[in-house]
């Protein structure tokens, strides 16, 4: 579950997930969203990766991202996105710790 | 052989035995005991026979998650019949059946709230460009659906009347399956990418 929670504590990857809601997207249409390096991307993937929270699907040199997430992680996801949540540097080091 | 695989078989096999035992009882309608004891291992072999996909670990998943689902209605509706069995054999009192019902609506609204809340994290067992529907629009449909419906179930059951609760159960069985159906048939054929998100 710290997974989740570490997940959905970044708007960034919140961002993301809000985007999959949508359609399934592959990483490069996801890139053309944000304004950030392809390796801090694939760090917020692997992130959704290992909470369970998005599906890849990988086709020669593109992968394709869909939304895998529980009835109660979307509502989690609503709830996190509408108080704005964020967690600081100190959260952080301890949801390292514990994962 | 998997585990979920046996638990499925042992649920079965228990709600099979329940029959037996209601068949040694009235064996006058040996014919509809029978009929009853067919159709869950019929609509179990159904589901396996029926599974398709072009991905192996995802077709796996989903193929054990509905062997879980029939292991686990297997045993709701073996303790079931067998409370009725029972009160037939003598073995349990009258009394106790409206209690019995209502912990059993309460566990069975539990029980679709779990599923549904699960379902939308199914993987697809097909790669995104054979889907033969919107896998993940209708799978967080249903899934939406039957939350909030397992969750009016649970909470009918703990509050309401006997008779309005299993009104109230019927009705909410009834839609979710139609809504269920309705939103894949809708769905069929539309590439996964122009699926719209469905889950609001």
């Amino acid at each position: 579950m710290s997974h989740v929670f570490k997940a959905l504590a970044d708007p960034t990857r919140r961002r993301v997930l809000q985007l999959l809601r949508e359609r399934p997207m592959t990483a490069g249409e996801l890139a053309d969203e944000f304004h950030l390096s392809k390796a801090t991307l694939s760090g917020h993937f692997a992130v959704l990766r290992e909470a369970d929270l998005v599906d890849a699907e990988k086709k020669q040199q593109t992968i394709t991202y869909s939304l895998r997430m529980s009835v109660l992680e979307e509502a989690l996801l609503q709830f996190a996105d509408s108080l704005g949540l964020e967690i600081g540097p100190s959260e952080r080091r301890a949801l390292r710790k514990g994962a | 052989m998997s585990k979920s695989f046996v638990l499925a078989c042992a649920a079965i096999a228990l709600f099979v035995g329940v029959i037996a035992w209601g068949c040694s009882i009235d064996a006058h309608s040996f014919a509809r005991w029978g009929f009853v004891a067919v159709v869950l291992p019929a609509i179990w072999a159904y589901v396996e026979w029926a599974q398709l996909g072009d991905r192996a670990k995802a077709r796996k998943a989903v193929v054990r998650w509905h062997r879980v689902c029939f292991a686990w209605a297997g045993l709701m509706l073996a303790l079931s019949l067998g409370f009725r069995v029972g009160i037939a054999a003598g073995t349990f009192h009258e009394d106790w059946t409206p209690a019995v019902l209502r912990l059993r609506g309460v566990v069975f609204g539990a029980s679709m709230m779990l599923w549904g809340n699960y379902l939308p994290k199914l993987p697809s067992p097909w790669i995104l460009e054979n889907q033969p529907f919107d896998w993940t629009g209708v799978h967080r449909f249903v899934g939406c659906g039957a939350f909030l419906g397992g969750l009016a179930m649970f909470l009918g059951w703990l509050t309401m009347p006997l008779q309005d609760a299993k009104s109230l159960a019927q009705i909410i069985v009834l839609l979710t399956a139609g809504l269920a159906m309705g939103r894949k048939w809708l769905s069929w054929g539309i590439p996964a990418d122009g699926a719209k998100a469905s889950c609001r």
